[in-house]
Parts: structure tokens; sequence; C-alpha cells
């Protein structure tokens, strides 16, 4: 259950102590990436692999916000410097306007990421965020078309189709892969400040 | 299962050695791509710019990075370090004989006046990676130059992204290739360019002393 207080991974380091000025500098990060699997049809549940990087100088937390509408499940964070995986709770969005997102909604769950040391000046700590989410209104059947619907704010994004599914739409210009185990996947990067209106559809192969 | 990383040859002026046996494939997935690099020029008529670059290094085992120095660019000043920590990195410039004495693989036959800019550091484990900042400075006066007094360059790029930021006191007159514009906090002009295509973008900025208006 995510609102289970702290999660504490086996392998996590120890968490540094906050630095006061970090304490309250607003959150900044880079180089986001997002990989979207979609689980089975008719289940509306997708994994997501988000790749962020932590570039506030002292910083100690990486805040994360988990989408209204979506259940999130599986969540887990690692440390993409060691591999190691790194603990993490799940706080309010009051909780993280106190720590560096002024703008978070009080009604939004984030999670919060213990890192593994303080960002460095002029440096960063990256992370790879794991869950799944249930949200059926992204990612629903339509006839015997799957659709993952989402408006994708992140600027590099890859949606991977379940096994035996062929892709037949997309509305933004991607490149299409298939990969090794032979799902195909959509993968594209959005160079302008808004969403991207992504529509994915895909049929199951005979 | 995800698919293979991928490394994709340098568009700076010059030749990661390390990667020179890993052309990027055209169905490599270029939204995951995360090298960057930018560029900071220096007055055109120097030929000079300084970059960074980043990159990150997944590959178990892999200790050092070479960067072949492109015939008719010069580099100077290397320097290196691990963004994830800080730490600083030991780099060096090698020539020559000292190539082939150091075993390095560049890529290339070494001839006496190869150059490479050679960052060493601490093994990757298994399932971690480094993300590494690489500065430099390098002159290139065929494609960075003075034309009368309009400053131009015009190189290509091929990373998914990389930036330009111009000297201070010059203004923005020309970009072939689509850029988002922004003004750096001590007023430079810097043009992002993004290209999510498997090529390379021919990138033609040009740019003039901003002076009193007419």
């Amino acid at each position: 259950m995510v609102l289970l207080a702290a999660i504490v991974l086996a392998a996590a380091s120890p968490s540094p102590s906050p630095s006061p000025s970090a304490a309250t500098a607003r959150q900044t990060e880079a180089d986001e990436y997002t990989r979207y699997e979609l689980l089975a049809p008719g289940t509306g549940r997708f994994h997501i692999l988000y790749e962020v990087t932590a570039t506030t100088p002292g910083a100690t937390r990486f805040f994360n916000p988990i989408r209204k509408g979506s259940v999130a499940t599986d969540e887990s964070v690692r440390d993409r410097l060691t591999g190691r995986a790194l603990a993490f709770t799940v706080v309010s969005g009051k909780e993280a306007r106190a720590e560096g997102l002024p703008d978070a909604d009080p009604g939004e769950r984030f999670i919060a990421v213990v890192l593994p040391r303080p960002v460095p000046p002029d440096g960063e700590v990256r992370l790879l965020i794991e869950k799944t989410y249930q949200d059926p209104k992204s990612y629903f059947v339509e006839g015997d078309h799957i659709v993952f619907a989402r408006g994708l704010g992140i600027k590099r994004n890859s949606v991977v189709l379940p096994a035996g599914y062929e892709l037949v739409a997309c509305s933004v210009p991607a490149q299409v892969l298939t990969e090794t185990d032979g799902r195909i996947a959509v993968s594209f990067m959005n160079p302008f400040p808004g969403e991207a209106a992504v529509v994915v559809k895909a049929r199951r192969l005979p | 299962m995800r698919p293979a990383f991928v490394l994709v040859a340098a568009a700076i002026g010059l030749t990661p050695g390390a990667m020179a046996q890993e052309e990027p494939p055209r169905l490599a997935e270029r939204a995951h791509q995360d090298r960057t690099i930018v560029y900071f020029l220096h007055a055109p008529e120097t030929h000079a710019f300084d970059l960074y670059h980043d990159y990150t290094e997944s590959r178990e085992g892999m200790d050092h990075y070479l960067n072949v120095v492109r015939k008719g660019s010069t580099v100077s000043g290397p320097r290196a370090r691990i963004l994830d920590t800080g730490e600083a990195l030991k780099s060096e410039i090698l020539k020559g004989e000292a190539i082939a004495a150091a075993h390095l693989d560049i890529g290339e036959p070494v001839r006496p006046d190869s150059e490479v800019v050679v960052v060493r550091f601490p093994p990757v484990a298994r399932g971690a990676s480094l993300r590494l900042r690489i500065s430099e400075t390098y002159t290139d006066p065929e494609r960075y130059r003075l034309d009368g007094d309009e400053l131009v360059w015009d190189r290509s790029f091929g990373r998914p992204r990389n930036a330009v930021v111009l000297p201070a006191g010059w203004m923005l007159t020309a970009s072939a290739i689509p850029a988002t514009v922004s003004e750096t906090a001590d007023g430079r002009i810097r043009l992002d360019f993004v290209n999510p295509r498997p090529d390379e973008i021919a990138v033609l900025v040009k740019a003039r002393r901003r002076g009193p208006a007419h």
C-alpha cells in the first residue's frame, strides 16, 4: 500500500543530513525520459520507468508526483550511479510544498526519494523511478484496438506495446522500433514547450 | 527487455575513439540517447569555442574515454569530472607515438600528427553507470569564423541535443535549423537544437555585433 509510511528497501543508503539551504530551494531536474510499458489489455495498467536527474545543489530528497487519476503500485527507485535501491516514502503535496515544490498541488501525492548523497554543486544525482499505474482513462480497449492516450509533459518518451500487438496509429511523429523480445515500441522527442497529446493505437495480431 | 544502450559518434569536431567502432544504428532509440553538448563561442576572429559534453558511460568495465581530434582542429584545456559526485578526473592530450605507447585503440591508424584527449575514470561496475562531463576548448577556423562583420557557425551536429551560446555582445541574425532561443543570465543568446531523427543537422548560425539601432 503506497500510503504506508516509510518504505525502506534493503540496499538503501543512509539518509544524508539535509542542509538548511537545500531544504527550501526550489527543486530542479533534468534529462527526463519515460518509458511506458503497456501491460495486459483491459487492465488499464502500464509500467513506467522514469529516468530523472536531480540537480538542486545540496538537495537530499527528490519529489516525483503520482498523477491524479492514476493508482500507483510497485514503486521502486534506484541510484543510477551504483544501481542500488533507494529508500522513499509517499508524501502529501503539502509536504512537497514545504521542501522545494512550492507549486505542488496539496491534493496530489508524491514519491519522496531519499537521495544517496547530496546533489554536488554543479552536479547531479541520477535516478530511475519505476512504478505501475492503473489508469483506465489513459489506457483502454476500444473495439478491437487498445488505446494509450495521455498528455505527456516529459520531452523524451517511449511507449511499448504488449506482446502480440501491431501498431496502427500514433498521433505524434515517432520512431517505431522492435524490442529484442519482439514487442513494438514507439519513441519520440517533444521539442515544444507544451505537453504532447499522445494517442497510440494497436491491434492484436491474428 | 530494454533496447541495448547505444553510443553515438560525436559531432563536435572530433571523434570519440572509444566509440569509433560503434556507429549509431539508424534504428537505435534516439529519444533515449542522453548525450548533450553545449558550445560557448569566443570572439569569432579567434575561431575558438569552449564546450562541455555530458554523457553516461554504462558499459561494464569501461574506464576511459577518448576524443580523437579531427584534422584541422586543435584542442586545449581538457577537463573532466563525474557529475554524480563532483569528482575531478585526470585528463590528458596524447599525440602520435604516445598514443601507440599507451596502447589506445583510437579507431583509426595512429599517425604522427594524431591527437587524442584521454579521460580516465574508475571502471564501471555491473549495473552501474557514470555521468561524465568533459570540457575542452577547440579552435576550428573553417567552421567557426568571421565573414566580414558577420559571425558564422557552420557545423553539423549528430547528437539529439546541442546548444550554442553566442559571445557576449552579439545578436542572432540567422539560424538555418529550428532552435529554441533564450537569454543566459549574463545576457548572451543561447540556441537549443533538438533533433529527434537519427541523422545530422547542418547547423548554420549567423550573428552580428550589437550596435545602435538604425
